[in-house]
């Protein structure tokens, strides 16, 4: 077999792997595109809230927080579907704040975090219950 | 040319002698290297026609391996963006370049509430954090401090927070170690800035996030003040080994 024919059977087998990586790629690329489109939100809301429903079964509280901590990196203000995390996380850090507060005697700032509390409070709808619940964890291990 | 029989002109390329009939040996060997030539040169054209066709097969195949190559990096790369968060960094940066006297306003109302974890974040989903921009230069100091107050204050938070299921992901561990880790990245930064002349605006904001830190400490670990003040002289991994025996019980 000469030089050219070798050639000519590599570029054979090259041309046949190109093809199916390139079919693929179109394929996932056409799949990418309704990702992007109008699943993208509505699907990281799903996912955020199966997540979030499984750490509350499991008073993963750190996880939440955890979560709040990073999506604030880039948007203070909840973006579509983190809404009931922001506000979960918020009270929890405001739980722990104002057992900082009361030691150290700042009234003022003990203030304005129990008017906070209230007002996630009021926002946490079907989570309300996490506030007892997140207190009782934080004054047990304050006191 | 003459005739070697008869003696008459005769013309190299005729064959026989028209005058007196006899073969012209010269016109014989001239016909016969002009076959040859004409084999040769046909089989020479039809190499050369044969080879630029397979060059040409070749040609076509290289290309179309090419355009192959391409398209396939083409779709990854429109996928992968698909996919991605796509990050808004730079208009943040731009941002926080041309809107530095309203975010240095905010951050300022929230340093003097002392929302010092809200500021940080603030900084963060600004542009604040990483910007250049010499208005910011007077809280570089109170940043750098901050910024690791904010991560002992989150980890303190999570270990508190942390879940009770014993079959749930333990990240105890995780958690003291990055707290450990960053409260002596924190005690270094204090101990630059709380007295550094660039930042002498924020000195009290500094000082009460170490004061601030200390207590969460003594609330959150069950530590008097003198436990702290001694928790704090150990080193990084006798920290964390005093943590594990407050948190482990053990």
């Amino acid at each position: 077999m000469n030089k050219t024919k070798v050639l000519n059977v590599i570029m054979m087998i090259a041309i046949v792997i190109l093809s199916v990586v390139f079919f693929f790629n179109l394929v996932f690329m056409v799949d990418s595109f309704k990702y992007a489109g109008e699943r993208r939100e509505e699907k990281a809301a799903e996912d955020e809230t199966m997540v979030m429903e499984y750490e509350l079964e499991n008073r993963a509280y750190d996880e939440i927080m955890n979560t709040w901590y990073v999506k604030r990196m880039s948007d203070m203000e909840p973006v579509h579907g983190y809404s009931n995390t922001y506000n979960i996380a918020e009270y929890c850090h405001l739980a722990f704040m104002t057992k900082v507060y009361e030691a150290e005697g700042n009234t003022d700032r003990i203030r304005l975090c129990d008017e906070r509390k209230e007002a996630v409070k009021e926002k946490l709808g079907r989570y309300s219950y996490i506030s007892d619940e997140v207190d009782g964890i934080i004054d047990n291990l304050s006191d | 040319m003459l005739c070697e029989k008869c003696g008459h002109k005769i013309g190299v390329e005729e064959l026989k002698c028209p005058h007196c009939g006899a073969d012209n040996p010269f016109a014989l060997q001239h016909e016969q290297s002009m076959q040859q030539y004409d084999k040769r040169f046909d089989k020479t054209g039809k190499g050369v026609l044969e080879r630029a066709r397979s060059m040409g097969e070749l040609g076509v195949k290289a290309a179309v391996i090419v355009i192959l190559i391409i398209g396939s990096i083409i779709t990854s790369l429109i996928e992968s963006y698909n996919y991605s968060d796509h990050d808004d960094r730079d208009t943040r940066s731009r941002d926080a370049v041309k809107y530095s006297q309203e975010y240095k306003a905010e951050l300022d109302e929230l340093i003097e509430n002392g929302e010092y974890m809200e500021s940080i974040s603030y900084m963060y989903s600004h542009g604040i954090m990483n910007s250049g921009d010499e208005a910011y230069d007077e809280l570089r100091g109170y940043k750098y401090v901050a910024s690791d107050y904010y991560e002992c204050m989150q980890y303190i938070e999570e270990i508190v927070l942390r879940s009770d299921n014993e079959e749930y992901f333990d990240h105890l561990d995780t958690y003291i170690s990055g707290f450990c880790m960053y409260l002596e990245d924190f005690r270094e930064t204090y101990e630059v800035w709380a007295e550094s002349d660039s930042s002498v605006k924020y000195h009290p904001y500094i000082q009460d996030l170490e004061s601030e830190l200390r207590t969460a400490m003594g609330v959150y670990f069950s530590m008097d003040e003198d436990e702290v003040e001694e928790f704090l002289s150990l080193s990084e991994a006798a920290k964390a080994v005093k943590l594990e025996e407050v948190f482990r019980h053990e």
